[in-house]
């Protein structure tokens, strides 16, 4: 099985192979670029995100997408479902606006599982408000179930690896019809 | 000709394709059709100011407003719409404070309406009766003597400074795919007054 693939790559020789190293390397590009466009877009640093918790059900639960948007004149409004980070915590937290508290400097934010019964003091690290630089974006659209995919891979990672293998293998065999 | 892998590679994809096109096709559509709501009325009774503390460590005392409430109003059409999987509906209170022009805006009181258990929703008090089985209902929401569920504090933890509240009903709407919405559901007659701090 192999003579046959290391005979064709013999025969592609070197400027085949660097077309096709090129191919791959157009396909990573135009797929990162299409990344940060969306994140220049939608002024977030990342604006499609999974849920991880159940903090915020019935709403969403472990799996779904969510597309974030995250304007930069704009002040977050109560009831509006933000995603932000605490520093030194690297896990982004998914929960609603419930209190709101504009200065002529800043705004400041506290926030709330629908899920849970208390608000969010105790997340927040030693921090008493949310502010701006902590919120990645808030929620604007919703896709269930999708982004299971991810957390199933991220729990099992040999399941990555079977999936990464199996493309592979999908790869060989077709090239050689 | 093919083989079977590359016929059922073309099916998945395709398949993918048009389930994509067709929630994208979807959520456009109820985000067109997006009902409009009667506001209804939100009338605050015996709002109060009282010291007291937030119910966390080390909290020091401050000024919390508690309030006493009623809502009628009527989601109906946000409830019949077909892609609504649940509704958040949430009591505001919005205030400036006058000397340093800071606008502040407050829940007291929050809800979960869910497609699956759609029914009226009636509450006398604090507690909510829990639905009973099987017994569809429509989205009128009638409140009567609700309580705030949140402390309502100012972070200057006085509200000296604040003249007068604004208490508005609103709701979100969150789709089973598409994009997320809001809206008011219910605003009170005019702004409330607060009243002077109650001393014990």
């Amino acid at each position: 099985m192999f003579s046959n693939e290391i005979a064709r790559i013999r025969k592609l020789g070197l400027q085949g192979l660097l077309f096709q190293a090129l191919n791959l390397l157009t396909v990573v590009s135009s797929g990162l670029m299409m990344w940060k466009g969306l994140c220049l877009f939608t002024n977030s640093e990342s604006p499609i995100v999974v849920v991880l918790s159940g903090s915020m059900e019935p709403a969403f639960y472990r799996g779904d997408i969510l597309f974030l948007t995250n304007p930069a004149e704009v002040p977050y409004e109560i009831g509006d479902i933000t995603i932000y980070k605490i520093p030194g915590q690297n896990i982004p937290i998914v929960h609603r606006v419930i209190e709101s508290h504009i200065t002529n400097t800043t705004q400041f934010l506290l926030t709330k599982g629908d899920n849970n019964p208390g608000d969010d003091i105790t997340l927040y690290n030693g921090i008493e408000w949310i502010e701006r630089e902590h919120i990645i974006g808030k929620v604007k659209g919703f896709l269930p179930y999708i982004g299971y995919v991810t957390i199933a891979m991220n729990d099992f990672p040999q399941l990555k690896y079977a999936l990464l293998g199996c493309v592979g293998l999908v790869m060989l065999i077709q090239q050689e019809n | 000709m093919y083989s079977t892998l590359q016929r059922l590679n073309h099916l998945s994809s395709l398949a993918t394709t048009y389930i994509m096109i067709l929630l994208g096709l979807i959520s456009i559509a109820s985000f067109l059709s997006h009902p409009s709501v009667n506001t209804g009325n939100v009338e605050i009774k015996d709002l109060i100011i009282q010291k007291g503390r937030l119910r966390r460590w080390g909290a020091r005392q401050e000024e919390l407003a508690s309030l006493h409430f009623d809502i009628r109003t009527d989601l109906n059409p946000l409830l019949n719409s077909y892609n609504t999987k649940q509704l958040f509906v949430y009591l505001t209170a919005s205030y400036e404070e006058g000397s340093t022009g800071n606008a502040h805006e407050v829940v007291v009181w929050d809800r979960i309406i869910q497609r699956a258990d759609i029914r009226d929703i009636r509450a006398v008090g604090n507690k909510l009766p829990k639905a009973k089985a099987g017994r569809k209902g429509r989205g009128n929401v009638r409140v009567e003597a609700g309580k705030n569920k949140y402390q309502w504090r100012n972070p200057s933890g006085t509200f000296k400074d604040v003249e007068y509240a604004n208490m508005t009903l609103h709701y979100h709407l969150m789709p089973y795919v598409g994009v997320l919405s809001s809206g008011v559901a219910a605003t009170a007659q005019g702004p409330v007054t607060i009243p002077e701090l109650i001393k014990r």
